[in-house]
C-alpha cells in the first residue's frame, strides 16, 4: 500500500503569529483592545503537537520533520511529539556534518527503544557551501557523498556490532558499539534526496526510501535509473514524492487557495479537487507521499478525510 | 548572589532496582523480561508495551513534585541518551529542569546551541547543562570523538565560545583550533531563549579558567569535608579573581529513614546482597582525578559494612550497589539534613541527590530531609561553634 506522511512546518506556516514569532505570517497582531491571556504560554510546539495528532486521527502512516535554517530542531520536535503520538513514523532530517556519527547512533538507539522503532533519519546537508559553515560544517562540496557513506558506515557498525573499529577521512571510531538492551535494534530507516546521478548512486547502495520533489525533470526517467541501479546492488528503494497540496471539494476554490498563497506556479505544487488530486497521486504511482502544506492543520485534516479515503479505496480495489 | 540552596534529583539512564537492599535492576529493560519488572513489564504473559522512558517519566514527575528543580541525566555508553529523554518528557511534565550530561565532542556547538535552543522552546526554558570535559584517548575514541588534543578545556571554551555567539551575538564568526563557523545565527524565535545554565566539573587551573568564563555550578562528586572545603574555597578564589565566581553543587546518593539504625541496616542489606560480585565501578574507570578519589576508598576490599564508614553518616559503599562515586550519606531524616547543612556551610550552594529507588525516594527525600534543611541559616550557627 501506499504510505502517506505529512511534514510538520517546523519553521511556522500561515497560522498567526501572536502566539509565536516563528510564523510566516506577518499580520500585525494581537488587537489591544482585546484582552489577551495568552501571554508567553504557547508556541509553535503547541501547533506541531496539535498538527501532529491531527495528522495521525486522519490516517497518516508518518510524520516528516525537516530541517529549517528559520525553524526548530526536528531532533527536538520528534522527541517532543513522540509520546503523544504513537502510530505515524518520525522522520527527521539531518546533516551527518554536525557531530559524531557514533553519538548520533546512540540517540537513534535511545529514540526506537522508547517509540518503538519509529525513528527515520532523512540524511542530507545543504549543497550550499556558505550555509554549511554557517552551521560549523567546513566539508568540500567533493566530499559530501564520501562523508554520507562514511556516517552510515559508522553508524550501522556500532549499532550492529560488539566491536566495531573504523578510521574514515570524517570519522573514526575503536572499539565502539553498543552493549545489552541498547544492541540489535533496527536503525532508523534512511531517506535520501537529489536528482543527480551522484545522488542516485549513493541511493543505489544506501537508501531505504529517494525522494524526489513532485516535478522532478524526467521523473519517471529517474526512477527507472536508481531502481536499476539498485538492483545492480540487490536493493530495492523505495520511492518518494514530496508535494504541496492545496485541495478541496471544488477544483478552483483548490487554485484559488494556490494563488492567494502564491505557489500555484511552483513545480511542486498540486492543486485540484479531492477526486483530482487522489487520481493524479495514483498516476504518479510512489511508494510513499510526503504532502505538506501551507495551511497544514486545516489542509492534513482535509487531505485524511477526502483524498485519503478515495486512494485506498481504489487501491483496495485493484488489488 | 541568592543564599538559596538549589536542589537537584537524578533521572537513572540505565535501570534502576526496586530497593537499596536489593541492587539487582528490575525496572528496565538491561536485565531479561521478567514478573514483577517494570517498563518494560509482563502483562498475560508478554510484553505490556510499556518502555524505559515511561519509568523515567514517573521520576521526573516524582522529583518535581516534591521540589527539586529537575534532574541531571548522567550519559555513559551503557545508557540512554539525555538528549532523547528530555524532548521525550518536555511537553509532559510542568518545572522540571533537564540537566544534559553532555561532551563537547558529541555534537558540534552550532548544532548544539539549536538544539538546545529548541529544547528551550519545547520546555519553556527548563534546559540546562552538565558539561563533561572527555578525556581523549580511546575511550573518546568509542564515541567517535576523534580529536588528537591534550587541550581538553581548551576545546570546552572554545565550544561554549560559539554556542553562546551564534545564540546570542549572531551572525557569529569565529576561527578556533578545535572549531570554527562562518556567520552561523539562530532563528529570532530561539535566540529569544535563555542560555542553559552551566554545571561544570574538573580541578585543573583550565578547568578552572573554563568554568570561570563560562560555568555557573562547579559540580564536584561527595568527597571528605576538609578536603571539600579546601577544593570550593580554591574555586571560588580562582574564579573570583579571574573575574566571575561561581557557586557549587555536589552531587551525592542518600539512604535516608526514620531513624539511624534503619538506615544503617539496608545499607548493610545492600552491602551483603552484593557480596557475591564485589567489582568497584570506579576500578578499571577513566583518568579522572575525580573517580581516582572515589577509587582510593577501596569499597571493593572491605569484609563488612562498617569497615566502609569513614565518619558521621558517611559511608564509602555506594560503588558496589550501583555504577557511581562511593562516598554518600546515610542516616536519619534529622542526621542526613545536618550533613547537607554542614556541607552548605563549608561552600556548597546547591546539590544533585539520588537514592535507590529513584521514583520512591525522590518523594521521600523532597518531603522528609529538604524540609528539614535549614541552609545558610545553620551555616552561621556551624561557624560559630
Amino acid at each position: 500500500m501506499t504510505e502517506f506522511y505529512w511534514q510538520l512546518p517546523t519553521g511556522g506556516d500561515n497560522r498567526s503569529g501572536a502566539f509565536d514569532q516563528l510564523s510566516r505570517n506577518t499580520r500585525p497582531t494581537p488587537n489591544a483592545t482585546i484582552r489577551d491571556l495568552r501571554r508567553n504560554q504557547f508556541n509553535n510546539f503547541d501547533y506541531l503537537s496539535q498538527i501532529a495528532r491531527a495528522a495521525e486521527m486522519a490516517g497518516f502512516d508518518g510524520l516528516s520533520i525537516p530541517y529549517d535554517a528559520e525553524g526548530e530542531s526536528a531532533w527536538i520536535v520528534a522527541g517532543a511529539i513522540a509520546r503523544e503520538v504513537r502510530r505515524p513514523k518520525l522522520v527527521i532530517d539531518f546533516s551527518p556534518g554536525l557531530g559524531s556519527a557514533v553519538y548520533a547512533a546512540k540517540q537513534a538507539v535511545t529514540f526506537q527503544r522508547y517509540s518503538g522503532n519509529r525513528l527515520g533519519w532523512a540524511l542530507a546537508s545543504n549543497a550550499d557551501g556558505a550555509a554549511r559553515r554557517a552551521l560549523g560544517d567546513f566539508v568540500n562540496d567533493a566530499d559530501l557523498a564520501a562523508r554520507l557513506e562514511e556516517f552510515l558506515t559508522v553508524s550501522k557498525g556500532v549499532a550492529s556490532q560488539a566491536d566495531f573499529t573504523f578510521k574514515g577521512r570524517f570519522f573514526e571510531v575503536l572499539n565502539g558499539g553498543f552493549g545489552g538492551p541498547l544492541s540489535g535494534l533496527d536503525l532508523p530507516e534512511i531517506t535520501l534526496s537529489g536528482d543527480s546521478d551522484e545522488a542516485l548512486i549513493l541511493s543505489a547502495k544506501h537508501a531505504d526510501v529517494h525522494v524526489f520533489a513532485l516535478g522532478t525533470y524526467d521523473l519517471e526517467d529517474r526512477v527507472a535509473t536508481l531502481k536499476a541501479q539498485a538492483a545492480e546492488h540487490s536493493r530495492t528503494v523505495r520511492i518518494a514524492v514530496k508535494a504541496r497540496v492545496f485541495t478541496h471539494d471544488d477544483a478552483a476554490r483548490a487554485r484559488l487557495d494556490a494563488e492567494r498563497a502564491s505557489f500555484s506556479e511552483d513545480a511542486d505544487t498540486l492543486a485540484g479537487d479531492f477526486a483530482g488530486v487522489a487520481s493524479e497521486l495514483a498516476r504518479l504511482g510512489a511508494d510513499r507521499f510526503i504532502l505538506f502544506a501551507p495551511n497544514s492543520l486545516e489542509t492534513a485534516y482535509r487531505i485524511g478525510e477526502h483524498v485519503l479515503p478515495l486512494v485506498r479505496q481504489s487501491q483496495r480495489q485493484a488489488a | 548572589m541568592s543564599s538559596q540552596i538549589d536542589f537537584f534529583w537524578r533521572l537513572p539512564t540505565h535501570g534502576c532496582s526496586s530497593s537499596v537492599r536489593n541492587p539487582d535492576l528490575s525496572r528496565g529493560d538491561w536485565v531479561p523480561l521478567k514478573e514483577g519488572n517494570q517498563a518494560p513489564g509482563l502483562y498475560e504473559g508478554v510484553s505490556d508495551g510499556t518502555t524505559y522512558i515511561d519509568h523515567v517519566a514517573q521520576i521526573a514527575k516524582a522529583a518535581e513534585i516534591s521540589g527539586f528543580h529537575g534532574g541531571l541525566i548522567p550519559s555513559f555508553p551503557m545508557t540512554d541518551d539525555p538528549w532523547v529523554i528530555s524532548s521525550h518528557l518536555a511537553r509532559e511534565t510542568k518545572t522540571f529542569r533537564f540537566m544534559i550530561a553532555f561532551q563537547p565532542g558529541f555534537i558540534n556547538p552550532v548544532e548544539t546551541a539549536r538544539l538546545t535552543a529548541s529544547l528551550q522552546r519545547a520546555t519553556g526554558g527548563r534546559a540546562l547543562f552538565n558539561i563533561i570535559t572527555g578525556g581523549g584517548g580511546p575511550s573518546q575514541l568509542w564515541w567517535g570523538d576523534s580529536f588528537a588534543h591534550d587541550d581538553r578545556y581548551g576545546r570546552t571554551t572554545e565550544f561554549l565560545d560559539i554556542l553562546k555567539g551564534v545564540w546570542k551575538d549572531g551572525p557569529f564568526s569565529y576561527d578556533g583550533r578545535f572549531y570554527s563557523v562562518e556567520g552561523g545565527t539562530l532563528p529570532p524565535a530561539l535566540a529569544a531563549t535563555d542560555l542553559p545554565e552551566i554545571y561544570f566539573s574538573g580541578s585543573s587551573d583550565a578547568a578552572l579558567a573554563s568554568a570561570s568564563k563560562h560555568a555557573d555550578f562547579y559540580l564536584t562528586w561527595l568527597e571528605p569535608f576538609e578536603q571539600l572545603k579546601a577544593k570550593f574555597a580554591a574555586v571560588k578564589e580562582k574564579t573570583d579573581a579571574l573575574g566571575r565566581r561561581i557557586k557549587c553543587s555536589i552531587r551525592v546518593d542518600l539512604i535516608a529513614r526514620p531513624t539511624e539504625e534503619e538506615a544503617w541496616a539496608d545499607a548493610k542489606a545492600g552491602f551483603e546482597a552484593t557480596a557475591h560480585k564485589r567489582s568497584d565501578s570506579f576500578r578499571q574507570a577513566s583518568d579522572s582525578v575525580g573517580a581516582a578519589r572515589q577509587a582510593a576508598f577501596k569499597a571493593s576490599d572491605a569484609k563488612h559494612y562498617d569497615d566502609l564508614i569513614i565518619g558521621p553518616n558517611l559511608w564509602t559503599g555506594f560503588s558496589l550497589l550501583r555504577g557511581g562515586p562511593a562516598l554518600g550519606i546515610v542516616g536519619s531524616y534529622e542526621q542526613c539534613a545536618e550533613r547537607l547543612d554542614e556541607l552548605i556551610a563549608l561552600g556548597a550552594d546547591g546539590f544533585i541527590l539520588a537514592g535507590t529507588p529513584h521514583l520512591e525516594e525522590a518523594y521521600r527525600v523532597g518531603e522528609e530531609v529538604l524540609p528539614l534543611v535549614r541552609g545558610r541559616q545553620a551555616s552561621l550557627s556551624i561557624a560559630a561553634e
